[in-house]
């Protein structure tokens, strides 16, 4: 019985203490499917960027008019400079019934994007992670209260309370994102919820609670670190969510009024289409599906990659 | 049985309890006045406080939640503060177009949705399937909004425009069950087109999940064709959620007639809603918001009661 004699293992990969972010980590890189609509979305975080920090496309630079209205894309125009010259520009991306430049409103719109997806996303999320875990760890009338709250809310068809919400809070940038994040953490909510209820039974928030943690260093410290991948997911999930109801509201009239943004080119080009003039609508569409089709794959992807049942 | 439906009845009126709590905090707490909103900026002072009395805003607060429970319990819904039309009346004369706008396509998208979703299961992993979940992620990523602007230019508006063809009414609504034909076929195959990506995704992968379960392996071990496995036992068994996500989305159809009412100018639920919510009628807002969300719980109960009957396994407690 030596030990000595026996073949060292070849070692590979540290599987061992290997934690679920990690490992999903390890197996998201390898999608290339994800890996590539994580670069899109990468892509256009950066212009968002950009476009915050005022390196181009600045609100300014949008809504002041270049040049005639309506100008189809690759068309040429006479643009007068300051001494009275005129002097020949192309409009690449056109102009719309102001003449204000498409394609800097499309890329400004980005940013405001950026903005409601990451802001509705982080709130919505905030709130129905720290009501879920509340409701799920303490139980009793916290719950019931809570749950009677998620009921009463999810018997409404969400439309009508963003309707309702953005009604109440007026019009503009606040109104969408109150109205968005104070509807969209009833899902969160839930989920999180059910998920509490399940690892609080689990031996090592036994051990904790025997050692006499206090219950909120139980909450946060051990049971919401291993609710990073539902948390991830439901980042993603309502930012998508998000960008997209933005549309809807900017259609219904309340959306973001004065500065410009994907819902209100699409909104407000309704009539353009009709008359011939395609380009506002139909570039805002194609951005808009860009990023939400990159965003979708992508959170198939991170799905898939926290999945413990898909082996990687 | 009959307890188990009883006990599903009862438990809708704390959630309807919690509903027009929630409608009347934001409508009357949180919202503007909404005797300026209707009056508007030029009002006199005499005239506000004739409205504030006439809609019994000057009471407190508790008072004025007592009267509109009231008021919805007794269906003594009062009149519009705009048009003048009796409340209850416009709803019911409101719910025919909206159910003609997503009914014909709930129907539709759930049956082809559970066949590509069945389709999928049943060719798992060839380009069959991975062709049909890109296009189901392709169809979720499209704005509905942008869908109905496109799909009104190019199949209502371009055939009358560049060939004098005319396909579909670009607008418009006419009451009555031939005459509206024409004018929902075009809002139901929107409706048919942004739902189908979502629930295909869905129904696949119910699907595929109950195709990997233990009994299907059992099935194949015995010599089952992969067709009856598919029809016989996978059809039967995910028909549970598929009745619940379909009879629970049927009250949520209420979103997309909301943008399609607004867009083709359809005088159904959605579009008197908006309506009232530009013209600051609150009553109508309210009461609208109210009864959808009773429909909803009512839905929601049937839906369990429903399950309840299908799967022998809920257990009726």
């Amino acid at each position: 019985m030596t030990t000595a004699t026996l073949e060292k293992p070849v070692k590979k990969e540290p599987r061992f203490g290997e934690s679920l972010f990690t490992k999903s980590v390890r197996k998201f890189r390898r999608d290339r499917l994800g890996m590539a609509s994580l670069s899109i979305v990468g892509v256009y975080a950066v212009i968002a960027l950009c476009v915050k920090l005022g390196l181009f496309c600045s609100l300014d630079l949008t809504t002041t008019p270049v040049g005639p209205q309506h100008i189809a894309p690759g068309q040429t125009y006479q643009h007068i400079l300051a001494d009275g010259k005129t002097e020949e520009r192309v409009s690449w991306f056109g102009t719309d019934i102001r003449g204000n430049s498409v394609g800097r409103k499309l890329i400004y719109s980005i940013k405001q994007a950026f903005a409601i997806g990451i802001m509705v996303a982080f709130f919505s999320v905030l709130i129905g992670v720290v009501l879920g875990s509340i409701s799920g760890y303490f139980g009793g009338r916290v719950d019931d209260f809570l749950l009677w709250v998620y009921t009463s809310m999810s018997s409404v068809p969400y439309i009508l309370w963003i309707i309702a919400i953005s009604y109440a809070f007026g019009k503009g940038f606040l109104g969408v994102i109150v109205a968005l994040s104070s509807t969209f953490w009833v899902g969160v909510y839930f989920n999180i919820r059910a998920e509490v209820r399940r690892l609080k039974e689990m031996e090592y928030v036994l051990a904790s609670e025997s050692f006499g943690m206090t219950r909120m260093r139980i909450i946060f410290g051990d049971i919401l670190p291993n609710m990073t991948h539902l948390i991830s997911i439901f980042l993603s999930l309502n930012f998508i969510a998000a960008i997209k109801n933005e549309v809807i509201l900017a259609f219904l009239g309340l959306g973001i009024a004065g500065e410009p943004s994907w819902g209100g080119m699409i909104s407000s080009a309704r009539l353009d289409l009709i008359a011939g003039k395609w380009w506002e609508v139909t570039g805002a569409t194609i951005l808009l599906f860009i990023l939400v089709m990159a965003f979708n794959l992508f959170t198939d992807s991170l799905q898939d990659a926290f999945d413990p049942k898909k082996v990687g | 049985m009959l307890t188990f439906i009883g006990r599903k009845f009862l438990a809708m009126i704390p959630t309807l309890f919690g509903v027009s709590i929630l409608v009347f905090v934001i409508f009357n707490v949180v919202g503007d006045d909404p005797v300026y909103l209707y009056l508007g900026k030029n009002a006199t002072a005499e005239d506000v406080e004739i409205l504030r009395q006439s809609l019994g805003l000057d009471k407190p607060l508790w008072m004025q939640y007592l009267v509109s429970m009231k008021e919805l319990l007794t269906f003594d819904l009062g009149y519009s503060m705009s048009s003048k039309q009796k409340i209850t009346d416009m709803f019911i004369k409101g719910a025919g177009p909206s159910i003609a706008l997503t009914l014909p396509a709930l129907i539709m998208y759930s049956g082809i949705s559970i066949i590509l979703g069945l389709v999928c299961a049943f060719y798992r992993g060839t380009w069959v399937d991975k062709s049909i979940a890109v296009l189901a992620t392709i169809g979720m990523s499209i704005s509905y909004v942008a869908v109905m602007i496109f799909a009104q230019y190019f199949i209502a508006f371009m055939p009358i425009e560049k060939w004098g063809i005319e396909l579909f009414p670009i607008t418009g609504y006419e009451t009555g069950f031939p005459d509206c034909i024409p004018y929902i076929i075009l809002p139901n195959l929107i409706t048919v087109f942004v739902a189908l990506g979502y629930n295909t995704r869905f129904f696949r992968s119910i699907a595929v999940e109950e195709m990997n379960k233990d009994y299907i392996r059992t099935a194949r071990a015995y010599g089952a064709n992969t067709r009856t496995i598919l029809f016989k036992h996978v059809l039967k068994n995910i028909m549970i959620p598929i009745i619940a996500r379909v009879v629970v989305t049927l009250p949520f159809m209420i979103t997309g007639s909301f943008l399609l009412e607004q867009f083709f100018v359809v005088p159904g639920l959605g579009y008197k809603l908006l309506h009232a919510i530009e013209s600051a009628d609150f009553k109508v807002v309210r009461t609208f918001t109210m009864l959808i969300a009773t429909l909803v719980v009512i839905t929601n109960a049937f839906a369990d009661i429903l399950n309840s009957m299908v799967d022998p396994r809920v257990k009726l407690s």
